[in-house]
């Protein structure tokens, strides 16, 4: 019998400055069944709120004060202790050589704002089926 | 007086004619030049008086769309209320109708699928409110463009006057000056920024996430 590998995601992390797009992600990932999330205004803001309350995977925006969320993913992926977690990064910056810069920092997807909710379940049904499963 | 110094004398005075002829061949456009530089002189205090105008203006500009970021953030706030209050009030209603066993074959169905497809429609208008976000980012660059123009106008008063008009640091201290913002944000519901996106991705393969580690759970 063939052993499939799958990630699970318990607890999600939802970085954007604007309320406005925390709410839309947050109501979105609730409504495909993702109950546990934390929110986080900025980079900073996440790297605190990670390494209080945790998470399996992370939905970050790009432009963002303070800690914007290509440095953070840059962070996550330089720390050992987070390196493994899943990004999908949610922007509004749709042209080729942002999403070169964003794959290069390596985030495991990226989405281009507006969003579709099923753009949205698509594009983690794909994260889940392609990125490394949590440590046991 | 000696013949050598008549000939000095000639050439002097041949020097002063030619002098004379080139100042009347000039007159006239040194007359043209004091005309032109008399009628620009109004144009160009006009010109400064207007940049002055304009200078003062921009920052209010900037101010008024700073405040229609904030009206549309607000709006979009109690619309999102309204809507997660419908999404629990739906949700509710379906568990009702799942429980109650009293309703006539097919109507606990066809409420549900009632019941879902308002549950989709609020669903729409909460997505379609990511145009806030997109506007504010659109607002933020213009409102920087704007600060960029008052700059060059103030670099441009300081030719006319020692007076300091334009671009101060304290006119443009509004909060939403300092949100970083996509310059090239749009609203586009083509998604065909998306299919470009998910070509990058598809050409990169599987040069993202993160590395592989030598452990990993298993699930059956």
């Amino acid at each position: 019998m063939q052993t499939m590998k799958f990630l699970v995601i318990d607890d999600s992390l939802v970085i954007d400055d604007s309320l406005t797009m925390r709410r839309i992600v947050v109501n979105t990932l609730r409504s495909i069944g993702y109950e546990s999330i934390v929110e986080a205004a900025d980079g900073k803001d996440a790297m605190a709120k990670l390494m209080t309350e945790g998470a399996d995977f992370i939905i970050t925006d790009w432009n963002m004060p303070e800690m914007n969320g290509l440095e953070f993913t840059r962070w996550i992926r330089g720390n050992p202790q987070y390196n493994m977690l899943p990004i999908l990064m949610i922007t509004t910056r749709g042209n080729k050589d942002d999403v070169i810069e964003a794959m290069k920092a390596r985030v495991n997807n990226y989405i281009v704002k507006p969003f579709t909710a099923q753009g949205l379940k698509d594009k983690i049904e794909q994260i889940i089926k392609t990125a490394e499963p949590k440590t046991a | 007086m000696r013949q050598g110094d008549f000939k000095i004398l000639l050439k002097h005075i041949e020097e002063l004619k030619a002098l004379f002829i080139f100042s009347k061949r000039t007159v006239p456009f040194i007359e043209d030049i004091i005309y032109f530089i008399q009628e620009i002189v109004p144009v160009l205090q006009e010109l400064a008086s207007s940049i002055e105008v304009t200078s003062e203006k921009l920052p209010k500009a900037s101010k008024q769309l700073s405040k229609v970021t904030h009206a549309t953030e607000m709006a979009s706030t109690e619309i999102l209320n309204i809507l997660e209050h419908s999404f629990v009030k739906i949700q509710h209603l379906q568990e009702e109708v799942q429980r109650d066993g009293t309703m006539m074959p097919g109507l606990s169905e066809k409420m549900n699928s009632t019941l879902e497809g308002i549950k989709t429609d609020n669903m729409n208008i909460m997505m379609a409110l990511q145009v806030q976000d997109i506007t504010s980012q659109q607002i933020a660059s213009v409102n920087r463009l704007m600060q960029a123009v008052d700059e060059g106008l103030a670099r441009l008063m300081k030719h006319f006057s020692d007076v300091t008009v334009g671009a101060k640091d304290d006119k443009y201290t509004q909060p939403n000056l300092d949100i970083p913002f996509d310059e090239y944000a749009e609203y586009d519901v083509s998604h065909r920024r998306q299919e470009i996106a998910d070509e990058v991705i598809a050409q990169t393969g599987k040069a993202h996430g993160p590395r592989k580690s030598k452990h990993s759970s298993h699930i059956s």
